[in-house]
């Protein structure tokens, strides 16, 4: 374990993380093991994320970091290598093309360890399905930016409960209009008001 | 019975007051957003703005008439005027969305990392007009203003006494500007790789901003002209970053409008969360501001800390407009009244109606505030 790269990519130092990576790499550390320092100082990230220290600017430029460096070792954020902790799928809910909060939010997924599938915007109920089939995921988000749309995650929810393919998965939902009500309503089982709060409520209930 | 004039005159009046933080005979009521076609006509869609936008005026008003209480507000709503305010394309109902869906922008970032040095070289404008009409594609035609609209919306509004409480000046600071034309994300990257070039090009922004909000402030005087924030608040960057990059901006730009504004407040439209930004707005001379939250900043929390020195609108949340019973609604409104009331406050939504209002919780706002 290099606690140098754990501490220079908490510190969001992009210029060391780069460097330590390269010199890792030089020494023939395994990627596994480069991955999981990078991941470790991701932890460090969501960690001053919670105590207000960092905020959505320095999530965004942590993922960056971590893409960028995961480049370096063959890898990227998303792939099998990097994720440790089980599937997440995600989507902007359909009639609703708000795609910041979705992005956001499956970035800072991915370098959290996370296997992501982006569904994109305005994606239909089938879409969801089809992906839970595949991917077989634990947890899904649903983006709704939209008061009009809200329905809608609630058509989708109430089919994939028909479906047969609620009882295994928690549904979180989240955008700027969405509240307690509104998750009532629609019949999912979380608000998350921000990125890393998604990422906690994973972990948690992945038992990580 | 009062002639339209009296009836504007006394909404007028209430409105001043309450801005002013005076003691209005009651609290005010402010109400406007696409939703309220519906109380007109519960047929009516959004398409309608698009498709017969006279007749969608109409409607508006027949709302207004039909909810006599409501003081302020406006008859007309959006379009593509939104999509070269945010410097992207923007998706209609009725041409790219359903008929019932509500404008939406396709944020995707036109603007490139060269550019910072283009504004600098070359000014904003010209960069804008890149965007819109090279990258984006716009027409002149498609962004200039319709006036048929614009004049049969006044006339309108005139007819019925609704107060109009906005003027011409309509700005928003540099740092929100480049969320829109940069995305979020890759602005956010910006801030942390290149910050002095970023800074440069905000300087030479903000200049054209000012200039512009004199004009429109000159050209079109009014209660109040507009000053929106929301992507500098508590959850998106830390209090050093926006001290840096919003904050003297977004102030100077406020500042302009109460020394020049001739008695116009500058009406702080702010999104998103800003409990942790408030005591930034202690700043003002008292009774210059008005704090119009989206319901997402805790409005309690504004009463606490700004409520001695500027007035508040807000904030019934557009999703408990849709979602919630009536009787939440008339409890929620009734604890407005009690607690953020009744000097230096005006009754209003979080944010605006949204498009799929329960027509009765709009009655029941008047109502409860009203008191019956």
């Amino acid at each position: 374990m290099s606690k140098k790269l754990v501490d220079v990519m908490g510190d969001l130092n992009e210029d060391e993380v780069i460097a330590e990576v390269k010199a890792l790499k030089e020494q023939n550390v395994p990627a596994l093991e480069i991955i999981a320092d990078l991941q470790a100082g991701m932890g460090i990230v969501g960690k001053r994320f919670e105590e207000r220290e960092y905020f959505l600017s320095e999530l965004i430029m942590s993922a960056e970091i971590f893409n960028e460096a995961s480049k370096l070792i063959g890898g990227d954020a998303g792939s099998g290598a990097a994720s440790k902790y089980g599937t997440f799928v995600m989507g902007t809910i359909y009639d609703d093309i708000h795609d910041i909060g979705k992005n956001i939010v499956t970035t800072v997924m991915s370098s959290n360890g996370f296997n992501v599938i982006d569904l994109g915007v305005d994606v239909p109920t089938a879409k969801y399905i089809e992906a839970i089939k595949q991917y077989k995921p634990k947890v899904i988000g649903i983006s709704c930016l939209l008061t009009t749309a809200f329905d809608n995650i609630k058509e989708c929810i109430a089919t994939l409960e028909k479906e047969g393919l609620r009882r295994d998965i928690k549904v979180l939902i989240g955008g700027g209009p969405v509240d307690e009500a509104t998750c009532k309503y629609v019949g999912a089982d979380h608000v998350c008001r921000n990125a890393q709060e998604t990422v906690e409520y994973s972990k948690k209930y992945m038992g990580v | 019975m009062k002639t339209v004039q009296e009836l504007y005159n006394e909404r007028y009046d209430r409105i001043k007051k309450a801005m002013n933080m005076e003691k209005p005979d009651r609290i005010p009521i402010v109400l406007l957003g696409p939703g309220l076609i519906k109380y007109g006509d519960p047929n009516a869609v959004m398409a309608d703005f698009v498709r017969r936008p006279l007749w969608a005026i109409d409607t508006v008003a027949k709302a207004y008439q039909e909810l006599p209480d409501i003081d302020g507000g406006s008859v007309q709503n959006g379009g593509a005027f939104f999509g070269a305010f945010w410097l992207c394309k923007v998706k209609q109902p009725g041409i790219d969305l359903p008929d019932d869906a509500i404008w939406q922008l396709e944020e995707v970032g036109y603007m490139t990392e060269e550019d910072y040095d283009t504004i600098v070289d070359k000014g904003w404008a010209y960069v804008t007009n890149d965007i819109l009409y090279n990258r984006i594609g716009y027409t002149p035609e498609q962004l200039a203003p319709n006036m048929e609209e614009m004049t049969y919306a006044a006339n309108k509004a005139k007819e019925i006494g609704l107060v109009n409480t906005q003027g011409g000046g309509m700005v928003i600071p540099p740092y929100e500007t480049l969320t829109a034309a940069r995305s979020i994300s890759k602005f956010m990257r910006d801030l942390h790789r290149m910050p002095d070039k970023v800074l440069a090009a905000m300087d030479v922004m903000e200049k054209e901003a000012e200039d512009s909000l004199r004009q429109a402030m000159k050209a079109v005087p009014g209660l109040t002209h507009f000053h929106g924030n929301s992507r500098a608040g508590g959850d998106f960057i830390s209090k050093k970053m926006f001290e840096k990059f919003d904050w003297p901006y977004f102030k100077r730009l406020a500042d302009i409008i109460i020394e020049e504004g001739e008695g116009a407040k500058v009406f702080f439209h702010v999104d998103a969360n800003w409990d942790e930004r408030l005591t930034y707005f202690l700043d003002f001379p008292k009774a210059t501001t008005i704090f119009d939250p989206d319901s997402l900043t805790n409005i309690f929390k504004i009463k606490e800390i700004l409520g001695d020195n500027m007035c508040i609108t807000g904030d019934v949340p557009p999703a408990m407009i849709s979602l919630g019973t009536p009787d939440e609604v008339y409890k929620y409104v009734r604890r407005l009244c009690e607690e953020i009331g009744p000097t230096g406050f005006i009754m209003s939504t979080g944010c605006s109606i949204p498009p799929n209002p329960r027509p009765e919780n709009l009655k029941v706002i008047v109502d409860a505030t009203i008191g019956r």
